[in-house]
């Protein structure tokens, strides 16, 4: 069921990229404003109107918030009219099937887009679920009935993964797979996740914690958990992750990385988008041979149009920012230290 | 030009340098070593003690050179380089060089091949904070400049003593 590629053509930051996706866990990397958080949400849209049944245009505009919810703002930007086009391809039971969406600048609702694919993009299910960067876990309970009534301007990413964390268990045992996930992710918090009248809570023997007063990073590990444990994150589905290190101690990246990759291994697919040099190193340092990682580095050419460099090695990464920026620190502490500032 | 040798590693100096195998000076002269640790190289010059070790991971055999990697990166040679620092400088500040706060300033470099700069920029914070740089308090400092880096940046800096590999 995994996730096999994307073609964005006029498509908000990008003219025209093509990517390449592995079954296993791809890794984002590149500076700011090169689309990264983009490409997993056109991704993450893709997979959740196979159960939510929204149309794929109307999903897009969900979670990209354009003013006035008018999808033709998420063309790329340039004079006159254009055309945008962005397609998904998966695996589906060893079957390639897609869903594109085809729109203009000047289309204002997704009643005037052309969506190909969808009859058979919808005939095969798959369960996703998008971590966003901010935390919303802590204000669950308010959010949710909010969202539910008001128009309130929070990218739709923000609900689902709410409503992801409140879904029950899954009936029948837990497998053994996940449950030394589920033990090492508690070793991690030092708790487990409970949730009583919609408020997520962390039991620890010191007690019950509510989540307001749980740090940020701990938190999100504890929506790791609860994904894991009602069943969302099972063998072929997507987890998408928008910079996983954000509000983690470096110290506990490596433990996360390595309940990734046992997903992974599981027949998780995993999609990251990363700033951090401590993910990607923790990724090279701990994957197996049989394990499929692959980095895709995005950069702007000489022409300023977002390009992607794909490779299944850590060492090729290129270009990879958080690596050159290393570089220059190390640099300039040979200069400071012999220059004798 | 006068040149002293760490396996393949070379180090070319001036004349007006004194130029020492130090480790050497201390497991075949000194006949120490089975008391002090030392560093590869001393460099004398006119108002300085370089103090050079070398760490050559690329030259390591096959199959040796991960795991010594590994071992740098976890930092499981610190201590090493620390001790070899300390015993280097006790030999120069019992010989009289470096006394007092008018005495000879130290310099330590650490020449690594085989890693990356993020890996010699951390290494580097370790190495200060583990030699210590300072002591609060005290007259002089025992190193005035400490950097691990790779023989290509050495030679960006020191020209006129350059490092072939």
């Amino acid at each position: 069921m995994s996730l096999t590629k994307v073609r964005l053509h006029n498509f908000t930051a990008f003219r025209d990229l093509t990517i390449e996706w592995g079954p296993g866990i791809n890794v984002l990397v590149g500076e700011n404003a090169t689309g990264k958080t983009h490409i997993l949400k056109v991704l993450y849209a893709a997979c959740d109107i196979t159960k939510s049944k929204k149309h794929f245009a109307e999903k897009l505009v969900r979670v990209f918030l354009p003013s006035k919810d008018i999808v033709g703002r998420l063309v790329h930007r340039q004079r006159g009219s254009s055309q945008c086009r962005v397609e998904v391809a998966r695996n589906a039971n060893d079957v390639q099937i897609s869903i594109s969406a085809a729109f203009s600048s000047h289309t204002k609702s997704h009643v005037g887009v052309t969506v190909k694919g969808a009859q058979k993009w919808y005939a095969h299910p798959v369960e996703s679920v998008y971590i966003p960067v901010k935390e919303m876990l802590a204000n669950a309970p308010g959010f949710r009935s909010l969202y539910a009534q008001r128009e309130v301007h929070f990218e739709e990413v923000y609900a689902d993964v709410v409503d992801r964390a409140y879904l029950p268990l899954l009936k029948g045992p837990v497998d053994q797979e996940r449950r030394k996930l589920l033990a090492e992710l508690q070793r991690i918090m030092e708790g487990r996740i409970k949730v009583e009248e919609e408020e997520f809570f962390l039991q620890s023997k010191q007690g019950k914690l509510e989540f307001s007063l749980v740090a940020e990073g701990v938190r999100k590990l504890g929506l790791l958990w609860l994904l894991i444990q009602n069943g969302t994150l099972l063998k072929g589905s997507i987890l998408f992750w928008d910079e996983p290190e954000a509000n983690l101690n470096p110290r506990l990246i490596g433990p996360l990385m390595e309940i990734l990759l046992q997903l992974q291994r599981m027949g998780v697919q995993i999609f990251l988008a990363t700033h951090d040099y401590v993910v990607l190193k923790e990724l090279d340092l701990r994957r197996q041979e049989n394990d499929d990682l692959r980095f895709h580095a995005l950069y702007y050419d000489d022409h300023g149009n977002v390009r992607c460099s794909s490779t299944d090695v850590y060492d090729r990464i290129h270009p990879n920012a958080i690596l050159d920026t290393f570089g220059s620190l190390y640099e300039r502490e040979i200069e400071r230290t012999l220059s004798g500032r | 030009m006068p040149h002293l040798l760490e396996g393949r590693l070379r180090l070319q100096y001036p004349n007006d340098v004194i130029g020492i195998h130090f480790d050497q000076l201390i497991a075949q002269q000194e006949k120490l070593s089975h008391c002090m640790k030392s560093v590869d190289f001393v460099l004398q010059t006119r108002d300085r003690l370089i103090f050079v070790e070398v760490k050559d991971f690329d030259a390591a055999p096959t199959g040796h050179v991960s795991q010594a990697i590994r071992d740098f990166r976890q930092a499981r040679f610190d201590q090493d380089l620390v001790y070899k620092f300390r015993d280097t400088f006790l030999y120069y500040w019992a010989n009289g060089l470096i006394c007092g706060p008018t005495g000879i300033s130290v310099d330590y470099f650490v020449l690594v091949t085989g890693l990356s700069s993020i890996d010699l920029l951390a290494a580097t914070d370790r190495l200060r904070k583990k030699l210590p740089l300072s002591i609060s308090g005290a007259q002089r400092q025992l190193a005035n400049r400490c950097l691990v880096l790779h023989p290509r940046d050495w030679n960006h800096h020191f020209p006129n003593m350059p490092v072939t590999i």
